[in-house]
């Protein structure tokens, strides 16, 4: 009885799986046939086990195989690549500069993106460095403010086992004077806790931080401030003179602060020094305000959700609430990113980047589609001839994957020496300072790797499924037609191109137009021939009477000055109380200090009661001081007139005597708030001097003349107002520029591609063309003809595109408090923009094509 | 003129030998009678397919039966490039052997 056993069915497939084609059919044969043998003798255990060795026995022969195999077809497949690429020296020039140009951007966009993410993760315990800010509850809206008060910091750390160390620092530095020798400098001074070094990794390249320690009189100075002051001479021990009053002995010099740092100063003081600076001991200790950086430093085995529960209650404000402000921690090294809460960091840049980034590289993929498949008529005989001899179509397609990841290859060494050219434009543009060694930055080696891959298969993939489809017998058989297969797909493939370069003009044209408005809006205020002054030293005690010997000067017209800069004021506070006040109303309002001039040097119109006089002067001692208000707040103190109505701060109590116009005192991202107005000359920093528009350069000479006379310790500096307002808006402004550049690209990539499609359909149509000549047709009507479908794409890609770019760009604008308007000028401009540019890129070829001579076109029939 | 291995000489003769029998079993098998050794399926296998890649040997497709689960054999033949190797390699052989029996013995 002779017993028939049959193999395990996965060890056949395996089998198949290890063997070459020739074998494939045939040799499971001859395995089932030693398997049914062995089986009856010794049984079908011992019978797997022979199959399952000797499948493994073959698979070095079959690994060889497929080696010569694969190398043998790989030189093939180079030799023909090249040889197309020479034979088409157009069509594969535009193909590799529009893939170089994606790839050029991409990896600029990357370095960018690397440094923006690289913000601050140099700190050793990065891991364990929180920022932190709090949540306020203010008139009913909970904010976020990245400020805590002074006393939280040293709070923190002595009542919280979970927090390791604490560190303050001011959250503006301190403009002030500093002096050594004969080096008079106004510099940026900082205060903080020497913590601060304890806990951030700003290493020491001299002296020590022990020594520093608890010393009320020692700074910490960088490296760059080093050499300024002292060259090569040995820094520590050195005394510094600050604002001719303080002096400071350097106890170290940090080496230089990294550029992707978001803390930098040049000096580091001590917190005390603050206590100095504004003459008031509590100023350190204080719960009151929020003006400081607290960052904690929490132990490796801390949990932050757990330390955020118990300092939720911390912080008592000025009412003795609890409530009101909970403090957080926020990640340090998120802090860049991701601003304080998910807000004001740069994430959302970086994503709007790499978006850009990626479309431009997507439309050149496009390009590369779209140009491989036109020209494919020139390849139909090969892949006819190769299918013959026994290619699959799988070969087919590998081919000319491996064709367009060579021609990806070769376009990442051209991109590689483009952004090596563009890097220093692009660090001037974006304002950083990326550097094309990238020896060691594997993102971007393994980014280009990746760009390869990923636009050689990408973009090489509907060419390859598109070719590997034709059949032998219809491209060999002769003329083979550029059939309407597929060219839905590929008329797609070019609306996107458009409609994406429409959306990118649109975005340009609004962010220029947002810029437009928020340097001509009226402000309220007239900024011409202003400059500002700072009130130093000896200026500070002698304000008035520089005031009026500057006056005596016919061409100076008004003099004012303020606390801060007028541009950007800043300073604000809320718990303001007043008869008849709703509970649930309570707005921040903002401070400024001016002199009794204020009007007149800025124009700002009054609208009730009366403005300070000079004899208005009032000091923090006064019982009952007098305040002017704006018409915003009046409002919000529901009155028709505030004139001679009472308001309360805290301990404070003001008696408002006038109502002024409104006017714009912070950059147009908020609308206007209530504004309260005091006249304290001791809070002076800032002197405004309204001159004559002729001869300005020796009106303020004599002006230095004069200051030189009140203040002879201090250089005399100046600034032009309209200056000041220039610079407000320079993020705006570098985003208008990079939306700009790349719109420019989409369209030239997007132009090349249509010019190769132009080419290449007028090169079909020759016949055509030819044809209607001798029938008749009009060059003009030919051209025509031929632009005709472009035309088409067009309009379509803009009806796509305005809907798209109105979205972005009204969600871009929310940021504004003062919009501009998108109107239909905006998407008519854009559109006819690009329509006349495709129709001057298709012209070319169709006025070329027109004008051939019929006689040659229709020669061979 | 590359040198045929022994083992590619027993595998060529047994092709030649075998005729309309020589697929890979049926050498297997007589291999193994012959010289008295077990031999393995894929030591028969690779040095088939490698003679075939050299043009000593070509193949075709044969009969199918069940034991083979209905898949036809792969049949075997030598070439006339084949017959040469086996004539250098006999010339080789007869050369070296001619003066044993007097040499063994004696």
């Amino acid at each position: 009885m002779k017993q028939y056993f049959s193999p395990p069915k996965i060890l056949e497939n395996l089998l198949r799986l290890v063997l070459q084609d020739d074998h494939r059919d045939t040799l499971p044969g001859d395995f089932e046939e030693m398997y049914n043998r062995m089986a009856g003798e010794t049984g079908p255990f011992r019978a797997v086990m022979w199959y399952f060795i000797s499948i493994l026995k073959l698979i070095p022969e079959s690994v060889i195989n497929f080696i010569n195999w694969s190398t043998s077809m790989f030189k093939n497949y180079m030799t023909v690549t090249f040889r197309n690429i020479m034979k088409q020296k157009g069509y594969s020039f535009i193909n590799i500069s529009g893939l170089a140009i994606g790839m050029a951007c991409s990896i600029l966009i990357l370095l960018w993106c690397q440094d923006e993410y690289n913000f601050d993760r140099f700190h050793e315990n990065s891991d364990s460095l929180y920022l932190v800010p709090s949540r306020m509850l203010v008139n009913s809206d909970w904010q976020i403010w990245g400020g805590s008060p002074p006393a939280f910091g040293p709070a923190l750390k002595a009542e919280y086992p979970e927090i390791q160390n604490s560190a303050r620092i001011e959250n503006v530095p301190n403009p002030l004077v500093v002096k050594y020798k004969d080096k008079i400098f106004t510099e940026q001074v900082r205060a903080g806790d020497f913590s601060f070094l304890e806990m951030f990794t700003f290493p020491l390249v001299k002296g020590s931080l022990e020594s520093a320690m608890s010393n009320p009189d020692v700074v910490f100075i960088t490296e760059e401030i080093a050499e300024k002051y002292f060259l090569s001479d040995e820094p520590v021990g050195k005394v510094f003179t600050i604002e001719n009053k303080y002096e400071f002995t350097v106890a170290g010099v940090i080496k230089t602060i990294p550029r992707n740092s978001t803390i930098r100063f040049d000096f580091l003081v001590p917190i005390e020094f603050l206590n100095r600076l504004y003459d008031n001991d509590n100023y350190t200790n204080t719960w009151y305000n929020f003006s400081f950086l607290t960052f904690v430093q929490i132990h490796k085995n801390s949990v932050v959700k757990n330390v955020n529960k118990k300092i939720e209650g911390r912080i008592i404000t000025g009412n003795g609430d609890t409530e009101q402000a909970k403090p957080f921690l926020q990640k340090y090294s998120d802090f860049h990113l991701y601003g304080i809460n998910g807000r004001y960091g740069s994430y959302q840049r970086v994503l709007t980047f790499a978006a850009i980034g990626f479309i431009i590289l997507i439309i050149a993929c496009i390009n590369f589609m779209n140009l491989s498949t036109a020209r494919s008529g020139t390849r139909a005989k090969e892949i006819g001839m190769r299918k013959v001899v026994g290619a699959y179509k799988k070969n087919i397609i590998t081919q000319f994957l491996i064709e367009s990841v060579v021609i990806s290859l070769i376009s990442i060494f051209i991109a590689l020496c483009l952004t090596s050219l563009l890097i220093q434009s692009f660090n001037e543009i974006t304002g950083k300072h990326l550097s094309m060694d990238i020896t060691g930055n594997y993102l971007i080696i393994g980014g280009s790797l990746g760009l390869v891959l990923f636009t050689g298969l990408f973009a090489g993939s509907y060419p390859a499924l598109f070719l590997s489809s034709f059949k032998p017998a219809h491209v060999l058989k002769g003329a083979f037609r550029f059939g309407s297969k597929g060219s839905i797909f590929r008329k797609t493939l070019v609306v996107i191109q458009f409609t994406v370069s429409v959306i990118l003009i649109c975005c340009t044209v609004v962010v220029f137009n947002q810029l437009e408005l928020l340097n001509r809006k009226d402000l309220g205020i007239n900024k011409d021939n202003i400059i500002s002054v700072p009130v130093r030293g000896a200026l500070k005690q002698q304000y008035f009477s520089a005031k009026r010997e500057l006056l005596s000067d016919p061409d100076i017209v008004h003099i004012t000055a303020l606390q801060t800069n007028i541009t950007w004021v800043g300073w604000d506070a809320h718990n303001w109380e007043w008869e008849g006040k709703e509970p649930s109303v309570d707005p921040m309002v903002t401070n400024l200090h001016a002199d009794n001039d204020f009007l007149k040097a800025f124009g700002v119109g009054l609208a009730q009661g009366r403005f300070f006089n000079e004899e208005d002067v009032s000091s923090d001692l006064d019982a009952l001081g007098k305040i002017v208000i704006n018409e915003t707040f009046q409002e919000i103190m529901n009155t028709e007139s505030a004139v001679g109505r009472i308001i309360t701060n805290g301990e404070d109590r003001y008696e408002i005597i006038g109502v002024i116009k409104d006017f714009h005192y912070e950059p147009l991202y908020k609308d206007i708030e209530p504004l309260a107005m005091y006249f304290r000359p001791d809070l002076f920093s800032l002197m405004y001097i309204k001159i004559r528009p002729d001869n300005k350069n020796e009106i303020i000479e004599r002006i230095g003349a004069v200051m030189k006379k009140y203040n002879p310790d201090f250089p005399f500096s100046y600034r032009f107002l309209d200056e000041d307002y220039e610079r407000l808006y320079g993020r705006v402004e570098q985003t208008g520029r990079v939306f700009k550049y790349f719109a420019f690209l989409a369209i030239f990539i997007s132009c090349m591609g249509l010019f190769g499609m132009a080419s290449f359909m007028a090169e079909q149509r020759t016949k055509e063309i030819g044809i209607r000549k001798i029938l008749g047709a009009s060059e003009p009507g030919l051209i025509f003809l031929l632009s005709k479908e472009f035309i088409k794409w067009s309009l379509l890609a803009n009806i796509l595109a305005w809907p798209a770019a109105w979205i972005f760009m009204n969600g871009w604008l929310q940021s504004f408090a003062f919009r501009t308007n998108i109107g239909a000028v905006t998407f008519l401009i854009s559109g006819a923009l690009a329509l006349i540019i495709a129709v001057i890129t298709v012209s070319y070829q169709a006025i070329r094509a027109a004008r051939a001579n019929p006689v040659d076109s229709l020669r061979y029939e | 003129m590359k040198t045929i291995t022994r083992k590619e000489e027993l595998i060529l003769l047994s092709i030649l030998n075998l005729q309309e029998d020589a697929y890979l079993i049926g050498i297997q098998d007589h291999l193994a009678e012959i010289t008295g050794k077990k031999v393995s399926l894929t030591s028969v296998h690779l040095p088939l397919s490698r003679l075939e890649k050299q043009g000593l040997i070509e193949s075709g497709l044969g009969e199918a039966t069940a034991v083979r689960g209905g898949r036809r054999k792969r049949i075997y033949k030598i070439t006339t490039l084949g017959i040469e190797h086996l004539n250098e390699y006999k010339r080789i052989n007869d050369m070296l052997w001619e003066n044993y029996a007097k040499l063994a013995t004696g």
